[in-house]
């Protein structure tokens, strides 16, 4: 096939092991959309990346390095459940850990990838406080260009 | 609304609102998932569709449920005071138009799901397409949603309401709302949901739209 590999944007919300494996958004997408090929890029952008930085292990998140290697996990960790449990064959795998605000961040990089879906997860929280905070998947639903998949937790 | 499970072909002789089943073929025992896909006349469900056939329905393991809900014509009994129009012929008239096209555009996309090999069962529902779809979706236990979304701004969406915003809201399984990238306007609240307005109809290729109660019944009240 020499189609263009897709680009699929996956948004998670933590970059914890347990997290990222029990992920529904990520379990969800290697299950039913990633195809073979494709060049799966996941994201986790959040404005405090300080308590996640401790939880992977570091202290210092600021530094690029740091980042770099936080990357480079979960890089390995979405690989490894692609391939042993989910049986995605020839997949890249690519993350980014970002410190900036997860609506415009996921929206940007969607359109600059030219991605073929953004998957996202839907956090159960109520209704008010989603209309007070705002959410990441209603903003992409409304606002991105490309398509949007919202998953949700069971 | 009771659901009419018998699958055929041929337009039941009815006009009280039913969900038909319209078309159906190819469930067999291989199918892991049901995938409903809401369309309509509007080029913005058919880009979205089309998304679905080309980037996510896998023919080894779906149905493709294909849902059409039509809203129930609607028309002013009391025009003024003591002053009552009789519309029931012509709402039945537009009803049954209404149905034809729905059942025809049903016929239309599911032929292409079928020329793909993918299972597909095609349903006619009536009125609100929100709970419709909701509700539709919750019965069949859907494993995923797929919708277009109309590109309304902020201002339009908070009057119109937005159908895919209240689904993104309520439904419970995965939602996969599809944009259609060449109409996307940066300025949506000045562009006009001109995408929506193209309408794509199977056969005839200048769409001919409603009448108007005016046009009618000037053109009834010169018989």
């Amino acid at each position: 096939m020499s189609a263009p590999p897709r680009n699929v944007l996956i948004g998670i919300e933590t970059i914890t092991k347990s997290g990222i494996q029990n992920s529904p958004v990520l379990r969800w997408a290697l299950r039913n959309f990633v195809q073979r090929g494709d060049h799966v890029v996941i994201v986790h952008a959040s404005k405090l990346l300080e308590g996640d930085g401790k939880a992977a292990g570091y202290t210092n998140v600021a530094n690029p390095e740091t980042l770099k290697d936080m990357e480079h996990t979960v890089e390995t960790l979405v690989r490894d459940m692609a391939i042993n449990s989910f049986n995605c064959q020839d997949i890249v795998v690519k993350a980014s850990i970002i410190k900036a605000d997860p609506r415009e961040t996921i929206a940007k990089l969607a359109e600059q990838l030219q991605a073929v879906a953004v998957i996202v997860g839907r956090r159960s929280i109520g209704a008010m406080k989603r209309a007070l905070m705002g959410s990441v998947s209603d903003f992409l639903a409304r606002e991105c260009n490309s398509t949007v998949i919202i998953v949700k937790a069971e | 609304m009771t659901t009419v499970s018998a699958p055929t072909d041929a337009v039941p002789a009815t006009t009280t609102p039913l969900d038909t089943v319209v078309h159906t073929h190819g469930e067999g025992e291989h199918v892991k998932r049901t995938m409903v896909i809401a369309v309509d006349h509007s080029k913005n469900s058919d880009v979205a569709f089309h998304w679905a056939l080309d980037n996510f329905l896998d023919a080894t393991r779906d149905v493709a449920v294909l849902l059409n809900v039509r809203s129930v014509p609607t028309a002013p009994g009391l025009v003024a005071e003591n002053f009552y129009i009789d519309f029931s012929d012509y709402l039945s008239r537009i009803e049954e138009k209404n149905r034809a096209e729905s059942h025809q555009l049903l016929h239309y996309y599911a032929d292409q799901v079928k020329a793909r090999g993918i299972a597909v069962r095609a349903v006619a529902m009536v009125g609100d397409p929100r709970e419709a779809i909701l509700s539709k979706c919750k019965e069949l236990h859907a494993d995923g949603l797929v919708m277009g979304c109309r590109g309304l701004g902020s201002v339009r969406r908070a009057f119109l309401g937005s159908v895919s915003d209240y689904l993104v809201h309520h439904i419970k399984c995965p939602i996969m709302i599809i944009r259609d990238p060449s109409s996307e306007g940066s300025s949506s609240k000045t562009a006009k949901p001109a995408a929506a307005a193209q309408k794509v109809n199977p056969t005839d290729p200048a769409t001919v739209p409603h009448s108007s109660l005016v046009d009618w019944w000037e053109k009834h009240s010169s018989e």
